[in-house]
């Protein structure tokens, strides 16, 4: 089905990606590709599906055949008449509006009748039963709706092969099962499943074979029972995410605390949802897990404690007086989740010091070198890796030594080397007087990170 | 955005832009009252049919104070914002109609209906791909907007230097943008968006 | 990054999102023009602000007619949303011109964009030269209100030669708006690497 042969990828510095890929997949098979991040195994994806050279400008060596037809001779249109994508970021790949528009926009693509797309469509509704998805507007999707919209359309396509890229990343624990249960449905439909994911737990059913990807090339091939027998600690250090799912470990809230959120009150935008948040404490020193579906507002709740949402209704004190939004801006700092949102200036350097008045002397200095981020220092944040600027993006944010932290998804998408220095980043920041927030669902990253958790599902 | 597919008394959104173009022909060319005031009328009762009240009335109202206009006196006035003020309401008095016919073709139109418009009037994809982004991207930018707002008040970014702000807005929304723009080609051509084989019009 | 010379759907997108920045930025600094007086000099405002957004615009998509589709494209919202065909006609002719003179510069030299949309930042001219053709119209309603000096006054002030000044003040506006998107460019867009 597909055939790889001695397939070389590199980027114009003569950054090699992939170096002499050769191996075969089945029709009917899932193949897994796992290895650190930057190892190469989505540009193995972006390989098949022909987005690499077409988009990342990408040189390609040696053979990418599907059916039999050599894909450098393609058009992509014509690739993606044999192969579906789902991207790791659903947020922003979609085409339409609507979500009936967005499953159905493959099919007037390619040509298809009226009768033949509602057949196709009331197929799809018994394999999926996502009915309560149809006619809705994307935007108001969570992040795990999304991506249960795209393996959908990836399926109502009819292609018999589906290449997935770290599809589980932004998702939360529920909402990865889900998508579990569907690829397993589609395996046994007879389609081709080509995953590229370090987080591995929710695949570890369906898969056939793994590929372990290190420095571009293929380290190990395992049959299914043979990587289950490996050991987790060695995986670890291989950078793979546990191949079993992880149980939180760490304590709930405690009842007293410096700063006490007696209320929050925000509405959501259209809908008649709140978030309702009654009594809670925190304490100097201490780091607190904050958890609840994709959905649940745990962006919003973070937005409301820094006092940035102006319409939130709020009653927060600490140490016994009354901050109001303002002092608690003053008093913040924020690691949001898609760093390119926040990263303003021209250079590293100037970035960390930006909006920070009478900085000591050396200590931005320090602080770069810290996060190994020194020798980028006149180099423009937006150039930087996804890791690196997230750095400076924390490096900013310890220059500012702001008295309340906080981290908004800080791991999503991270591999298990990236996820444990981040960890221990988070952990450096610790002091006396502050207080620091993180808004996650990563559970083997809370359990090694946070203190206490709080659970925005007891506030429904 | 309200479902506005089933509605007899919604017109399609071909037949908005061709009332648009008509009444904008008044402009230049003016109509009797009597003809402005059926004109006015029929939009309202557009807007009620389609749920928009409020508009409906607001709009009788509006142009009923605007057509009283010329006949206040303001000769004596030394106020000069009150002249100022008054001049620009002159102006909307004249592009009136066209401009409420507008804003029905926008507010009484969703997407669909007006990208399956564009394909029965065959325009081209250089042109309808465009627009249909234009609708995509739209919410998203609103979003990217406010989240570098969001993230520039944390970090203490202040209006201060207008300069300085523009620039730290303009930066990550451009980068932001041309990213989302890789991520919607992407998932466009990896569904056949340019398979040249001839399209049969869904009009959903 | 630019393989052929037909527009793709990768282009078509990038136009599609340009067109909305645009857009969203000029309703921003439209507010101005709701001050008469302030609309003559809006132009040249407008140039200045949004050179970026369309020098960038043309180093990402240096192929023949982006600059034009973008360019008709906020005339023709502005048309849908009830402006008169002058503008749009107005734009169009603005908007062809432009792209000739990208295309003499093969769309890539700096002196040819620039030029390029100091002419393609005129086409909101056309919104004043609405204006005009409804000065006599506009006059008669004004005389009863404010009197008959005013109304002149206003005559002397809307003429075609002035209109002349308001289009140097767009073309100006655009090359200086064009200077700053170059110092942005090599300061921010060039270094991120996403031109």
């Amino acid at each position: 089905m597909v055939e790889i042969k001695n397939l070389s990828l590199s980027y114009e510095k003569d950054e090699e990606i992939l170096n002499n890929i050769s191996l075969n997949i089945q029709q009917g098979e899932c193949v897994l590709f796992t290895g650190k991040s930057g190892s190469g195994k989505s540009s193995i994806i972006n390989s098949i599906n022909g987005l690499s050279t077409r988009y990342d400008d990408a040189m390609a060596d040696g053979e990418v055949k599907i059916a039999d037809k050599d894909i450098k001779e393609l058009e992509l249109y014509e690739i993606s008449l044999m192969v579906s994508s789902v991207f790791q970021n659903p947020k922003t790949h979609f085409f339409n509006i609507n979500t009936t528009l967005e499953l159905l926009f493959y099919l007037e693509n390619i040509g298809l009748s009226r009768e033949e797309m509602d057949k196709r469509l009331e197929d799809m509704l018994k394999v999926f039963p996502i009915k309560h998805l149809l006619n809705r507007d994307i935007f108001k999707l969570s992040g795990g709706e999304k991506q249960i919209l795209c393996i959908a359309s990836s399926y109502i396509s009819g292609t018999n092969m589906i290449v997935l890229d770290e599809p589980s990343s932004n998702l939360d624990d529920d909402n990865i099962r889900i998508v579990s249960d569907m690829l397993a449905k589609l395996k046994s439909k007879g389609i081709t499943l080509i995953v590229s994911e370090h987080r591995i737990f929710y695949l570890m059913d369906i898969v056939d074979r793994v590929f372990l990807i290190q420095d571009g090339k293929i380290k190990k091939e395992y049959e299914k029972d043979e990587f289950l027998k490996t050991d987790q600690k060695a995986l670890n250090d291989l950078g793979l995410r546990d191949k079993f799912k992880t149980q939180l470990k760490v304590p709930g809230i405690s009842e007293e605390g410096n700063l006490e959120v007696k209320s929050i009150e925000f509405k959501f935008g259209s809908t008649n949802n709140k978030l309702r948040i009654k009594d809670l404490a925190f304490r100097s020193g201490k780091t607190y897990g904050i958890i609840g579906a994709n959905g649940l507002g745990k962006s919003t709740f973070i937005r409301c404690l820094i006092g940035v949402e102006g319409k939130a209704k709020d009653e927060i004190y600490l140490d016994g007086k009354k901050l109001s939004k303002k002092d608690r801006l003053r008093m913040s700092s924020l690691v949001m989740q898609d760093v390119n949102h926040q990263l303003f200036t021209d250079s590293v350097t100037n970035e960390v010091c930006l909006g920070i008045k009478n900085i000591e002397e050396g200590k931005e200095k320090a602080v770069l070198e810290n996060l190994d981020l020194h020798v980028f220092k006149d180099r423009h944040p937006m150039s930087l890796s996804g890791g690196q600027k997230q750095r400076v993006a924390i490096a900013s944010v310890i220059c500012k030594d702001s008295r309340f932290m906080f981290f908004d998804e800080p791991t999503s998408g991270m591999d298990y080397a990236n996820m444990m220095r981040i960890s221990k980043l988070i952990k450096d920041c610790k002091g006396n007087d502050k207080t620091i927030f993180i808004a996650s669902h990563d559970v083997e990253f809370l359990n090694a990170t946070a203190d206490h958790i709080v659970d925005l599902k007891e506030f429904q | 955005m309200p479902v506005l597919l089933e509605n007899p008394y919604n017109p399609n959104p071909i037949t908005k832009l061709a009332t648009t173009f008509l009444l904008g022909l008044t402009v230049i060319h003016e109509m009797n009252a009597y003809f402005e005031w059926a004109a006015v009328l029929a939009l309202s009762f557009v807007f009620y049919k389609n749920e928009f009240k409020k508009d409906a009335v607001r709009n009788i109202i509006i142009f009923g104070l605007l057509s009283l206009l010329p006949n206040v006196n303001v000769i004596e006035s030394t106020n000069i914002f009150l002249k100022m003020f008054l001049m620009l309401l002159l102006v909307l008095r004249i592009f009136y109609l066209p401009l409420t016919s507008g804003v029905l073709l926008v507010k009484t139109s969703d997407v669909g209906s007006i990208i399956s418009s564009m394909d029965k009037l065959k325009l081209p994809r250089a042109v309808s791909i465009p627009i249909a982004v234009m609708f995509r991207f739209f919410p998203s930018f609103k979003e990217e907007g406010q989240n570098i707002k969001r993230a520039m008040k944390i970090r203490g970014i202040g209006f201060k230097n207008p300069i300085r702000y523009i620039e730290h807005v303009t930066v990550p929304l451009l980068i932001m943008s041309s990213n989302i723009s890789d991520d919607i080609s992407k998932a466009a051509e990896t569904k056949c968006i340019e398979n040249p084989n001839k399209k049969i019009g869904t009009s959903l | 990054m630019n393989n052929g010379k037909s527009l793709k759907v990768k282009d078509l997108v990038v136009i599609g999102i340009f067109t909305v920045i645009y857009f969203a930025v000029m309703f921003g600094v439209g507010m101005i023009g709701m001050i008469p007086i302030l609309f003559l000099v809006y132009p040249a405002v407008l140039g200045v602000v949004t050179g970026t957004i369309i020098m960038l615009f043309m180093a990402k998509v240096q192929k023949p007619f982006a600059l034009f589709i973008l360019g008709i494209l906020t005339p023709l919202i502005m048309f849908a949303m009830g402006h008169t065909y002058v503008l749009l006609v107005h734009g169009i002719i603005v908007m062809a011109i432009a792209e000739l003179i990208r295309r003499a510069g093969n769309y890539k030299s700096f002196k040819h964009n620039m030029f390029s949309f100091a002419v393609f930042n005129t086409w909101v001219c056309g919104s004043l030269m609405q204006l005009l053709l409804v000065k006599d119209r506009y006059l008669e309603m004004t005389v009863p209100m404010m009197g008959e000096e005013y109304a002149k006054s206003l005559e002397r002030l809307v003429t075609y030669p002035n209109m002349g000044l308001v289009y140097l003040g767009a073309i100006l506006g655009g090359i200086i708006g064009a200077c700053i998107g170059r110092v942005f460019l090599k300061k921010h867009f060039a270094k991120a690497g996403i031109v």
